[in-house]
């Protein structure tokens, strides 16, 4: 249950069993089918979510009805608003499970507890937010300066699992362009490739 | 003259697992809980008796989001909130099967049983029926206590916490 967890503490803190256990007791197990939801906009994210089965997506809706997506959270991947739930304001996003996900949640306050009793915890998230920091910056870059199609072979290349498991009006949300667009990059790189 | 409407659509529907949902006390608890934005899940050793009341549940209320699941384990994964109307005697087997999955959440028991001896790391909230309308609520946790007075009093229960542990008065009252 807790496996996926682990791997990650490890692959970036030293973190002993027994610290590991002090973590376990401050994480609540939950299952969400695919299709509920773990936040909706207007309310407080009261917890963050580390994903240890499934995939959920963090969307907001415009004016238009639109359903851009800002991140896709897989299994190791944490899922959240990171702004509600340190602040406690509402939040502007939905958060959908678009697979059966099982994901282990812990509160703000049990949150603070943890980097309290377990200091080695600051480490862990630090490193976390620098690199959600860093890969932020390149979406935003690559929001601004790159064509639909770069977008497109940058997200095969770096996450070539996701596209399998995401319907495609969804990886065009992600991209910011309409699933027809979407739909003729992928033809005429099919095409290229034969 | 325009009038705007704004309607907001509930999306985050917690749940609820009443594990013993055939027993009185959570045959009550469930209709209870029927017509709120709770999403149920029930579970009863007794398979006939379960569909039974869901069948009932059906007729009831229709559009109640209502749904009998064999295993506890698996209701206690899914649920945000934990009621256990089981008897006195399998309670610990109840304990034990969603211990892992019980952690940080609020379970409620309808008695004075030492549930917290079982699950550690649960927030383990006592409920005693004083009469059919009124209950008494006690814990060592303060907003669990809390959040479960608001959801018992938002479906008609009168509803007051005690100091924890309960007062010396207080009638022990566990439907059996």
């Amino acid at each position: 249950m807790h496996e996926l967890l682990l791997n990650s503490l490890r692959d970036k803190i030293n973190i002993s069993d027994q610290e590991f256990e002090t973590c376990k007791t401050l994480f609540s197990p939950k299952k969400l089918r695919k299709r509920q939801y773990l936040l909706q906009e207007g309310d407080v994210c009261r917890f963050t979510a580390f994903v240890e089965k499934g995939m959920l997506r963090t969307f907001s809706v415009d004016e238009k009805g639109n359903e851009p997506i800002l991140q896709f959270a897989m299994e190791g991947w944490w899922s959240g608003d990171l702004y509600s739930f340190l602040t406690q304001e509402p939040s502007v996003y939905n958060i959908e499970a678009i697979e059966n996900c099982e994901l282990l949640m812990i509160t703000k306050e049990n949150w603070e507890r943890l980097l309290k009793e377990v200091p080695v915890f600051e480490r862990y998230f630090r490193i976390l937010f620098q690199n959600n920091l860093i890969a932020t910056q390149r979406r935003l870059m690559s929001s601004l300066s790159e064509t639909a199609e770069e977008k497109y072979l940058k997200l095969v290349n770096e996450f070539p699992g996701c596209l399998q498991r995401v319907p495609q009006h969804m990886v065009a949300a992600f991209l910011g362009i309409t699933p027809e667009t979407l739909s003729r990059i992928r033809g005429q790189l099919a095409a290229k490739s034969n | 003259m325009r009038i705007t409407l704004h309607i907001k659509f509930i999306r985050v529907k917690k749940t609820i697992a009443i594990i013993g949902a055939t027993e009185e006390s959570g045959v009550e608890i469930v209709n209870r809980l029927l017509n709120s934005s709770w999403r149920l899940l029930l579970v009863s050793k007794d398979s006939e008796k379960l569909r039974h009341l869901i069948e009932t549940l059906g007729d009831k209320s229709p559009s109640a989001d209502v749904e009998a699941i064999s295993c506890v384990l698996d209701s206690c994964w899914e649920s945000d909130i934990i009621f256990v109307s089981v008897p006195f005697p399998e309670i610990p087997d109840a304990a034990l099967k969603m211990k892992q999955v019980a952690v940080q959440k609020i379970v409620v028991l309808f008695s004075d049983y030492d549930l917290q001896s079982h699950l550690p790391n649960s927030r383990i909230v006592h409920v005693d029926l004083l009469t059919p309308d009124t209950i008494r609520i006690y814990g060592k946790d303060n907003s669990a206590n809390k959040e479960i007075k608001d959801i018992l009093i938002s479906t008609g229960y009168h509803c007051s916490i005690s100091e924890f542990p309960k007062c010396e008065n207080s009638k022990r009252n566990n439907f059996l």
